[in-house]
């Protein structure tokens, strides 16, 4: 018995060590020169046409009647709120006709696969070639490749109308830069790549987290320390401001291979290198402010020069920064995102005052807050019921999110925002 | 965190092993409340004690115990019938389940299929920033099995966790966020035996395979994919 009983012991043991891990995502590898070098990209006008919701005439059971589709640069996205799934695709057209080729991924599981989409010249490939028309009634025809899936599925879908939008304008913005580790998105949380990445999978705005070095130096990383959930190996331990910038380079990587970004190098190539228009600074180190202000400047400059309009919001999220950025000689340089009660948002002269969704939709305090000339900011957003009653019934002007996939893909085909 | 869980889990084990009773010709199912030997009707068992399982990291990004206060009971009706149930409570979470067992002996094996349904309360106004309140209504069919030592009974059941509903409250907002939907499944494998005197003790671990933990509810889970824990429980019938 007691034999048994050890055994038991030994199985509970192996089990608790084998607390659940995410499987791991292998994306498709896709052979992206191959179709943009026998296509011409399509225009701004162009891109302009395909932009906007379309209902799958096949395709449904995996993706949902109704989809989002949007150009971001050269790249075709199509977001989905069933399945949750983005769409990355490159092409363009071929005479009268267009080919795209990409991937899928379904962000809240592991599924992704293949992508391939056709505009016959008989389904509105003409005209989008010659710039006619509003696009509607264009047609995707094509099919995807899934997990576990012998044969492609076809996938069809027809362009009803233009993208929903808002008066005010809306914010779909990224958690950490665009998705947290567990999203398992190819890139890790805080990269500059995941930051380039976001506009892809729906977002037009990212929020990043910025803590100091030793050496004084604002980096871009959620934790105070270093834990295997964001890094490789466990070479540093303890606190993050208790190493170098140079001690960071040197032992640490990202949970995907890439370095610590510097603060000042990860927005200054949001800039040159991406469509996101408003970056949220979640600042988590009083000790840095007045380096993060500095920053802002510098990059708001080099923005200038290159003529790209950007927001870069200095985030207040606790008393600490508060207390901190109001007696900082650069105070008023950035505008501010204040996360506390009114009477700091007020006092800091914030530009968006930004609420857990946990405390409501607040209705009488955002139109207040409107009136001041203040965007209110929600945040995490990622339940979809959640999502569409404050879409519908609230009047913010962003929500951070752990999946801008599934808010683009809402906020796009919703017929009812304010 | 870890470390202190897997030395609790240690001595979850190693307590019993060291005060097992001799052992007895009689099979004392009559004190055990996760046998499938059919109760004599009327007959009732009541344990009380704890549960503790580690939430999947991925949910909470850093090792969080999740220790509940456990009871479980079983009351034995006519026709090897039984119901049985389990309250629950560590304040953010309160769970009462019900459900009816029908089960057959053969020799010292014993099998028996059952259903229960479980209400979840979940309150964390309290703390800062989570603000949330929720209602969770599952069911879960069961099978299960038990076989008896001279000294102890060991018992395995399987159960799948279908959700009916689930609806959370946050502010002055209610949404329904699920509904009829297979959440996973769970194998528990439990040891009872004699402990001191006339007092019994039962032990063992549920092996949890499920998209949406019941101990992690204020999280709001996105992912679809199911995630593995182990939730390690003890309880003494009196």
């Amino acid at each position: 018995m007691k034999t048994f009983l050890f055994l038991l012991a030994a199985v509970t043991l192996v089990m608790n060590a084998c607390v659940s891990e995410l499987a791991p995502v292998i994306y498709p590898t896709i052979d992206f020169e191959a179709i943009t070098s026998t296509t011409t990209p399509l225009t701004i006008e162009q891109r302009a046409q395909m932009n906007g919701i379309y209902i799958l005439q096949e395709g449904r059971n995996s993706f949902g009647d109704t989809v989002a589709v949007r150009w971001d640069g050269e790249a075709l996205s199509i977001y989905t709120v069933k399945s949750v799934s983005f769409f990355y695709a490159r092409g363009g057209m071929r005479a009268d006709s267009a080919r795209f080729i990409g991937y899928w991924r379904a962000v809240q599981g592991p599924e992704t696969g293949e992508v391939s989409l056709n505009i016959l010249a008989s389904e509105g490939g003409k005209d989008l070639a010659a710039g006619k028309g509003n696009g509607v009634g264009l047609v995707l025809r094509g099919e995807v490749t899934s997990p576990g899936s012998q044969r492609p599925t076809a996938m069809v879908l027809t362009k009803i109308k233009a993208l929903a939008n808002r008066t005010r304008g809306f914010e779909i913005i990224g958690h950490r830069g665009g998705g947290r580790n567990s999203e398992r998105l190819g890139k890790s949380e805080n990269s500059t790549e995941l930051m380039l990445f976001a506009s892809q999978l729906g977002a037009t705005a990212c929020e990043i987290d910025v803590y100091g070095t030793s050496d004084g130096i604002p980096v871009v990383f959620h934790d105070p320390t270093f834990t295997p959930r964001t890094v490789r190996g466990a070479y540093l331990i303890g606190d993050i401001s208790n190493y170098s910038l140079k001690q960071i380079r040197g032992f640490v990587r990202l949970v995907n291979g890439e370095q610590v970004p510097t603060l000042e190098d990860a927005l200054m190539d949001v800039v040159d290198k991406s469509s996101i228009r408003t970056v949220w600074l979640d600042n988590k180190d009083p000790r840095v402010v007045d380096e993060i202000l500095a920053i802002h400047q510098r990059v708001m400059d080099h923005a200038a020069t290159k003529r790209r309009s950007i927001r870069i919001l200095f985030g207040i999220p606790t008393v600490e920064l508060y207390d901190a950025y109001m007696k900082s000689p650069l105070k008023g340089t950035a505008p501010v995102l204040c996360e506390l009660d009114l009477a700091s948002v007020r006092a800091s002269n914030a530009v968006v005052w930004a609420p857990r969704f946990t405390d409501g939709l607040q209705s009488e305090i955002v139109e207040q807050m409107h009136k001041e000339g203040r965007d209110v900011y929600c945040w995490t957003m990622d339940d979809p019921a959640f999502i569409v009653r404050f879409l519908t019934e609230g009047d913010f002007d962003g929500f951070c999110t752990n999946y801008p996939t599934l808010l683009a893909a809402l906020f796009y085909t919703r017929k009812d925002l304010k | 965190m870890r470390t202190l869980y897997k030395l609790m889990s240690l001595l979850f084990c190693v307590i019993p092993i060291c005060t097992v009773a001799q052992p007895s010709d009689t099979l004392n199912i009559e004190h055990y409340v996760f046998t499938t030997h059919p109760l004599d009707a009327g007959r009732g068992v009541f344990s009380m004690g704890a549960a503790l399982t580690i939430l999947p990291q991925p949910l909470t990004e850093y090792p969080t115990p999740a220790p509940m206060l456990d009871m479980r009971w079983r009351y034995g009706l006519p026709l090897q019938t039984s119901i049985y149930g389990r309250a629950g409570s560590n304040i953010a979470t309160t769970l009462a389940n019900i459900g009816l067992l029908w089960s057959f002996s053969i020799g010292r094996g014993s099998f028996g299929v059952g259903i229960s349904e479980m209400y979840m309360y979940g309150n964390i106004t309290y703390v800062d920033g989570f603000n949330t309140i929720q209602h969770r209504w599952a069911t879960y069919p069961m099978v299960a099995a038990s076989w008896s030592f001279p000294a102890f009974t060991v018992s395995g059941r399987f159960e799948m966790e279908y959700m009916t509903s689930q609806v959370r409250t946050i502010a002055d907002q209610t949404v329904r966020t699920a509904q009829d939907q297979l959440n996973g499944g769970s194998l528990t494998l439990a040891i009872e035996q004699p402990f001191w005197k006339n007092t019994h003790v039962s032990m063992g671990v549920t092996l949890n395979y499920t998209r949406n933990p019941y101990q992690a509810w204020f999280l709001f889970n996105t992912f679809r994919d199911k995630m593995f824990y182990p939730e390690l429980f003890v309880g003494f019938m009196l």
